[in-house]
């Protein structure tokens, strides 16, 4: 499991690659929590490399989201593939969180919300 | 005078002192003495002779120079009185002192004598002053350079001179003495440190297990174990198999007669693994059996499923500072109706193979786990299950368990499993699936906690 944090301008875009599962999310979620700031408006979460994700790894997203709400702030993903797109529609993610198809889609809707 | 000779002299002899030091430090005599403390008569009779023994191989293995051996005799008197104190230290540095004293004459043989008889007794004393609590490294370290300042001290003092300068001795002895004794008490230490830490860690470790074991116990007494039972119009067979990752685990089921014509079945699967599921699922079990008892007792309603999750929903978002969340799948059964009520929060949907070996999953509403939001809603949808169906419910873990190429296990390949075993009892059906399961993982370490359970009824006197 891979975690590299880019900006986009001032918003933080997290590229997960790998497998996020019991044993990677506890790292996954310090790399968040550090990356985010009070006052952060968005976060968005890169899927395209992302493999496969357990119920462990969608509790981080909702812990992270929990934390940025404090603020308003919010978790935004984009680009999942169809193994990902399923587990989150099984969980009922989608209707959580916005989910983008692509990564220019999420960032028009940042441009949008700051 | 060869000072190569003298320093490959004095790193043999050390390095022999200390692999049988090493070994020692492996024995149960060493553990008894360091860890336990145990002090008996045998033991420190065996320290003070196998310390001795180290003084008088060193004595052999000494550097000869002007009547004066250079070695690092006083080494093992000064651990015989670190470890066991002053008597265990004393008898070691009088055997080391002894054969000193009738080994080699010479101006320094009554000094030399002394220092070694010496360095056991204050090695000793050092164990009164610190309670038998063994020093640590830096502070060995200095002592037994202490030892080697006073063993020169003594030679100076008391040595017995009449053809040449002590002080020569001193000049060429000291100096390497001082060195091959402080490292080699400086090794010994660490020999011993990482002794103890080891069988620290091992006691951690095997305290840790015995809770774990007890954990599984406890959980396992909260699962419902296999039913088989014949009710006045209906018997009914369900079989059920849980396999956590590690020894607790997050998986769970549930199942108990209602009355004569109901029964309420449910399977669980909280986030993530381990103890933190495992105590999640404790909270689960039992918010989900007052859910329960309040819809009964306190609306007098039959219980819905979807209202009952609704409850359990509420109750698991207080205090849930975590996001732990539990996907959960519960279903009430009338035999009479033949009706199946169901709710599903975000679990894997079960399975129902009919006696022909038709297959399917009923359809429902997708909702979101428990614990997560509390707007979520549940809704009940209806299916029918026939006397002689079988409902197979699951955890991802079976559908996921993994073969070493990365592949999973998958949904059609529990579909075909559960197909091919239509026409056996649902002990069987999860015999064979857990057996195809784990033939696929092909040794692959089990990931994620399993549980799956068969249910099937039939109408009696028919």
């Amino acid at each position: 499991m891979q975690i590299i944090i880019n900006q986009a301008g001032k918003i933080p875009v997290a590229i997960l690659k790998g497998k996020m599962d019991a044993l990677t999310s506890p790292d996954v979620k310090n790399q968040f929590l550090s990356a985010i700031n009070p006052g952060l408006p968005v976060f968005i979460i890169d899927c395209s490399l992302l493999e496969y994700i357990s119920s462990a790894g969608i509790r981080v997203f909702y812990q992270v989201a929990k934390a940025m709400a404090d603020w308003q702030g919010e978790l935004i993903f984009c680009s999942t593939t169809e193994v990902v797109s399923e587990i989150f529609t099984m969980v009922g993610m989608h209707t959580d969180f916005k989910i983008f198809p692509r990564l220019d889609g999420a960032l028009a809707f940042v441009n949008e919300k700051t | 005078m060869n000072i190569i000779k003298l320093i490959i002299t004095l790193t043999n002899n050390l390095a022999v002192i200390l692999i049988v030091a090493y070994l020692l430090t492996r024995t149960k005599l060493y553990t008894e003495i360091i860890l336990e403390k145990k002090l008996t008569l045998k033991n420190s009779l065996l320290l003070s002779i196998i310390f001795g023994f180290f003084a008088i191989y060193a004595d052999y293995g000494a550097f000869v120079y002007r009547e004066s051996l250079i070695n690092i005799r006083d080494l093992g008197p000064e651990i015989a009185g670190l470890i066991g104190g002053p008597l265990v230290g004393l008898a070691a540095g009088l055997i080391g002192g002894i054969h000193r004293y009738f080994y080699y004459s010479g101006g320094t043989q009554v000094a030399c004598s002394m220092a070694t008889v010496l360095a056991g007794l204050l090695g000793g004393l050092v164990y009164l002053f610190r309670k038998a609590k063994v020093p640590g490294i830096w502070g060995a370290v200095i002592f037994a350079a202490s030892i080697e300042i006073l063993h020169y001290i003594l030679i100076y003092v008391i040595g017995q001179y009449e053809s040449y300068d002590p002080i020569i001795t001193i000049r060429v002895g000291f100096i390497p003495m001082l060195l091959a004794n402080s490292i080699g008490m400086g090794i010994f230490m660490i020999i011993s440190r990482n002794l103890v830490r080891e069988k620290e860690s091992e006691r951690a470790r095997q305290r840790m297990e015995k809770e774990l074991d007890l954990a599984r116990e406890i959980q396992a007494s909260l699962l419902p174990a296999p039913l088989v039972k014949q009710l006045d119009r209906f018997s009914i067979n369900i079989y059920s198999f849980i396999r956590p990752a590690s020894s607790v685990g997050g998986d769970f089921y549930d199942y108990y007669l209602l009355d004569d014509s109901r029964l309420l079945i449910l399977i669980g699967d909280v986030s993530d693994k381990g103890i933190p599921a495992a105590l999640f699922f404790s909270r689960c079990k039992s918010i989900l059996g007052s859910a329960l008892k309040v819809i009964r007792e306190y609306y007098h309603e039959d219980p819905d499923p979807a209202k009952i999750l609704e409850l359990a929903n509420e109750e698991l978002l207080i205090a849930n500072e975590t996001c732990m969340f539990v996907t959960l799948f519960i279903g009430l059964l009338d035999f009479e109706k033949q009706e199946f009520l169901f709710s599903n929060a975000a679990h894997t949907i079960p399975f129902i193979v009919s006696p022909d070996g038709k297959i399917h999953q009923p359809e429902y509403r997708k909702t979101r786990p428990l614990g997560i939001k509390k707007e979520s809603e549940y809704a009940s949808c209806i299916t029918m299950i026939r006397p002689g169906d079988k409902l197979v419910l699951y955890t991802d873990g079976i559908t996921e368990a993994m073969n070493p190429d990365g592949e999973f296990f998958s949904a059609q390949r529990l579909l075909r499993t559960i197909t091919e075993n239509h026409g056996n009892s649902p002990e069987e059906l999860v015999r064979n699936l857990i057996t195809e399961v784990d033939s696929f993982a092909l040794g692959q370490s089990q990931y994620d906690d399993i549980a799956v359970v068969a249910m099937s009824y039939s109408l009696v006197n028919e």
